[in-house]
């Protein structure tokens, strides 16, 4: 066999579990190395990755005050749900377990989760698949999904998790955004399950901790109501969601804050009072703007990054829940308002299960060149700025809006080349009429 | 190296209820009457006052920067004491030629819980403080004009305003205090003794006693004065390099009525001061070195209110004590004053913190009160150190030089139990030293890019909306070409 075949074939056999787990050691080995090093507290410190409502050491000065009598939610420092506040203070201090170990945990978790997450995802496009066989053209197949693409498609997705930069330095900062992506993927896997108990409650564990993640009960509800066709676990999982966050709310009430943590952590999420610099767009223009347009600037801020987008792109691809649920949590990632860095990495790795999307992305180079560029700037204009006081902050803005940018030329890429691949399964890669060429547009 | 301190210029001015306007200045008592609190202290200073080389102040320390304190001796409602402290602060403000408006909020306004006890019985307490305030002479003016020969007579032509505002330190303070002849009566309204003090240190060369150092003192030398006709006492006590005290009235004359220590008798080289040590940008680490030179344990209290604009980070309080070699001077008993409150906490960090009273900062509302209570070891040094992290404002919060610095206000240490002889000046019981002032760099933003950054963030948005409902909305169709 020639060298070519021979590649070919390899690329067409799955991953053993050997390498799958040796993989799996390095990652989690690059966290532990990082985060016993001198480097933690550099990381850490950073702002594209400890924001106010992430900081671990806001959590560690809520647990401390907290233990002194004093209500963590009377100042402005803390803005962690209570619920979160006593999860963290049964682990660190019912189990004493040390913060770093902790976190190491929780991230391999969410590593193992995922990819289990997107093993059931190339099952679900796989039946689809077989199912739609018959309604696909005959010069199609070139596009279709074959058996090796399913099976290498998690691994690379648990490999973009645990060598994504971005989520590496998520975890090593000790921001608690690791926390929030292991309830998003728990949440994941059992909306991939059908499950409509335990998807609800896990969306409702994000919901508390970050506000954003409640849009994603849309696609839970498609998922169900489509790709199940079962109209009752839909209800039920809608039901289930609004009965646990009520829940939550009423003991976070009875756990002791009163009603100040309403104020500190969805009031501080929605009117954004602290204007810390970070990867999102809020703090320079809220900064720079006049206290009269406020509250219009911040409702359709707010607006834009939940609503806005979300009842469109239901519409568009109801018949594709995942693929929306990425979308949803990208826009979200982006236009939040105390982004960071650990929820654009979770996203990014979601990307390797769409990889049949790929060969239509046409912006792939931009993205990822706009992507390195931005993230090795920035820290050197933040550096400039605060620093050496020799930049001001329109070159750190200017990063930021760089790489805003880059993610959104990178969400609708994907979605459009999920269009135009709908379209070429459908009709075929010849366009003609009457025999003669034709183009392709949008109306 | 002589210094040569004048010890004290002070006027004694009663009023009592007969309401003699032609000496109490009429203004004064308009001003103070409206507000009916019971004792209130105003400063303003320039420069901090180094207790290592200058020993003990003859009127009390006052903090860098303009500071209002109040007193009510009898119990009002929280809307009540707001709308007095504001009537205070603001007509101060107007009389002094001073910036006391802006405190009048509650940024800047606190009751700490340990510190500063008024001479008389108090209920409650408020104290506020404008950091950035400049004094001039704008300010030394309207409290000399208190005096009831003004400028012409008497002490107030002494002081040469060139001289005093190129000092050192300098400090011009106002002290109101309500007459109480007994103490279970109520204290007379319309009554009340007020002090104006007038304090500040040069450090020159040498020079011999006699005219030539009273002109360069003073403004005249003093044969060419008169004293106040409407005085009832009025004497200059000068203290040459602790050889003996001498009195000038018209004469220099040797005098010996005991007054103050002299340079023998400081006991206190106790330095504080403040440094802060840039760690990671934003966070600030704050440090507090306390050096106690006696041989005794010493009890203290350190009060730091910080804005609202920097926060404190109560998990990062630390206090280390480092052995050093001092010399003794003084022998005594202490005792420790224990106060229990809301908040109140107590620590165990090498038995050195007793307690700690904690009062979260609210943005844009409330500033942070922190009071630890320290006993420092004898002959120790004793670090105080916790992180602080510095917010970013919104564009109108940012003060006039933002790329100054903002400043963060000189902190307090209250020292009691001192035995009676160090306090003979005073007739308060405790011993108030301040420390120096910080100026925290608080990073600004582009102060011209307001339209800029809403245009482009807007255009951004806008880009992403076109391209998203662009290609989602719209349905393919083959056309020819």
């Amino acid at each position: 066999m020639s060298r070519k075949a021979r590649l070919l074939q390899a690329k067409d056999e799955p991953y053993e579990t050997r390498t799958i787990i040796s993989m799996y050691m390095l990652g989690i080995f690059i966290r532990c190395w990082l985060i016993y090093s001198k480097y933690q507290s550099i990381i850490g410190h950073h702002v594209e990755i400890s924001t106010p409502l992430n900081s671990w050491k806001r959590v560690s000065e809520g647990l401390y005050v907290q233990s002194k009598g004093i209500n963590p939610y009377e100042g402005d420092l803390i803005h962690e749900a209570p619920v979160i506040l006593l999860l963290y203070r049964i682990l660190t201090q019912t189990f004493y377990l040390p913060a770093e170990f902790l976190f190491l945990l929780v991230d391999s978790l969410t590593a193992v989760v995922l990819y289990f997450v997107a093993k059931k995802y190339m099952f679900h496009l796989f039946v689809f698949q077989e199912r739609q066989k018959g309604e696909y053209a005959q010069d199609s197949k070139e596009f279709i999904l074959s058996g090796a693409d399913f099976l290498n498609s998690p691994v690379f997705v648990m490999a973009a998790f645990l060598f994504n930069p971005y989520t590496i330095f998520n975890c090593v900062g000790l921001s608690t955004t690791v926390f929030h992506n292991f309830f998003l993927a728990i949440f994941l896997l059992f909306m991939l399950q059908g499950n409509p108990i335990l998807a609800p409650i896990a969306l409702a564990f994000s919901a508390v901790m970050s506000l954003y993640a409640g849009v994603l009960i849309s696609p839970l509800f498609l998922y169900l109501y489509v790709i199940y066709k079962d109209k009752v676990r839909a209800y039920i999982a809608l039901g289930v969601f609004t009965l646990t966050l009520v829940a939550l709310t009423c003991f976070s009430y009875v756990l002791g804050s009163g009603s100040a943590f309403l104020k500190n952590v969805y009031g501080f999420i929605l009117t954004v009072p602290d204007l810390q610099p970070n990867i999102g767009l809020f703090w320079y223009f809220f900064t720079e703007m006049f206290d009269h347009f406020r509250e219009l600037f911040i409702c359709s801020f707010q607006i834009n990054a939940t609503v806005l987008y979300l009842i469109p792109l239901s519409v568009k691809f109801r018949n594709d829940p995942f693929l929306l649920t990425t979308a949803v949590l990208f826009l979200v990632a982006i236009f939040k308002s105390y982004p960071c860095l650990g929820d654009i990495g979770f996203v990014m790795s979601l990307f390797p299960c769409f990889m049949h999307l790929f060969m239509y992305a046409q912006q792939g180079f931009l993205v990822g060149v706009i992507f390195l560029i931005t993230s090795a700037l920035g820290p050197i204009l933040w550096h400039l700025w605060i620093y050496s006081n020799s930049a001001n902050a329109n070159f750190y803005f200017g990063v930021t809006l760089a790489f805003a940018i880059a993610e959104i030329f990178l969400v609708t890429d994907i979605l459009f080349a999920y269009m135009k691949r709908e379209f070429c399964l459908k009709y075929g890669s010849e366009r003609k009429i009457d025999g003669k060429e034709a183009i392709l547009m949008l109306e | 190296m002589h210094n040569y301190r004048v010890k004290e210029i002070k006027e004694h001015v009663l009023n009592s209820s007969r309401r003699n306007f032609d000496i109490f200045p009429r203004s004064f008592a308009q001003l103070v009457e409206p507000s009916n609190v019971s004792e209130f202290k105003v400063s303003l200073t320039q420069g901090n006052w180094r207790w290592k080389q200058w020993g003990a102040p003859i009127s009390e320390a006052a903090p860098f920067g303009g500071r209002l304190t109040a007193w009510n001796y009898y119990f009002y409602k929280e809307t009540q004491l707001q709308s007095q402290w504001k009537l205070l602060s603001s007509s101060l403000s107007g009389y002094l030629c001073g910036s006391f408006s802006f405190i009048e909020d509650q940024h800047n306004t606190f009751s700490p819980s340990f510190s500063f006890e008024p001479t008389g019985k108090a209920h409650f307490s408020s104290e506020g403080s404008y950091k950035r305030e400049r004094v001039c002479t704008e300010n030394l003016l309207p409290l000399l004009r208190l005096l009831p020969c003004r400028s012409a007579q008497g002490l107030s032509s002494l002081i040469d305003p060139s001289k005093l505002f190129s000092a050192k330190y300098t400090s011009l303070s106002l002290f109101w205090k309500r007459y109480c002849p007994y103490e279970k009566s109520l204290c007379d309204v319309r009554s009340g003794e007020l002090v104006v003090t007038v304090s500040y240190v040069t450090e020159r060369e040498p020079l011999s006693l006699g005219n030539s150092l009273l002109h360069f003192l003073f403004k005249n030398s003093f044969s060419q004065l008169d004293s106040c006709a409407l005085a009832e006492q009025s004497y200059v006590s000068f203290d040459p390099d602790g050889s003996g005290i001498f009195a000038i009235t018209k004469t220099i004359q040797e005098v010996k009525d005991g007054l103050l220590m002299d340079e023998n008798n400081t006991f206190l080289q106790k330095e504080k001061e403040k440094e802060k040590e840039r760690k990671y940008w934003l966070w600030d680490r704050i440090l507090v070195h306390l050096r106690n030179n006696m041989k005794g344990n010493i009890s203290v209290t350190y009060l730091e209110t910080l804005p609202w604009q920097m926060q404190p980070f109560l998990h990062s309080l630390a206090v280390t004590s480092k052995a050093g070699f001092m010399k003794f001077f003084c022998d005594y008993d202490y005792s420790v004053e224990t106060v229990s409150l809301f908040y109140t906490f107590q620590g165990n960090r090498e038995n050195i913190l007793q307690f700690v009273n904690y009062i979260p900062s609210i943005d844009r509302n409330r500033s942070a009160l922190l009071e630890l209570v320290c006993v420092l070891p004898s002959a120790s040094e004793v670090t105080i150190s916790f992180d602080m992290y510095t917010k970013f404002l919104r564009y109108l919060e940012y003060p006039y030089d933002p790329h100054r610095g903002f400043h963060m206000g000189p902190a307090a240490l209250i020292i009691r139990g001192l035995p009676a002889e160090f306090f003979q000046v005073t007739n308060k019981r405790a011993v108030v030293m301040y420390s120096s002032n910080l100026v925290v760099l608080i990073p600004a933003p582009d102060f011209s890019m307001p339209y800029n950054v809403v245009s482009l963030t807007s255009v951004l948005l806008t880009f992403f909306f076109t391209l998203l409902t662009g290609n989602v909305v719209r349905m393919w169709k083959v056309s020819e070409s």
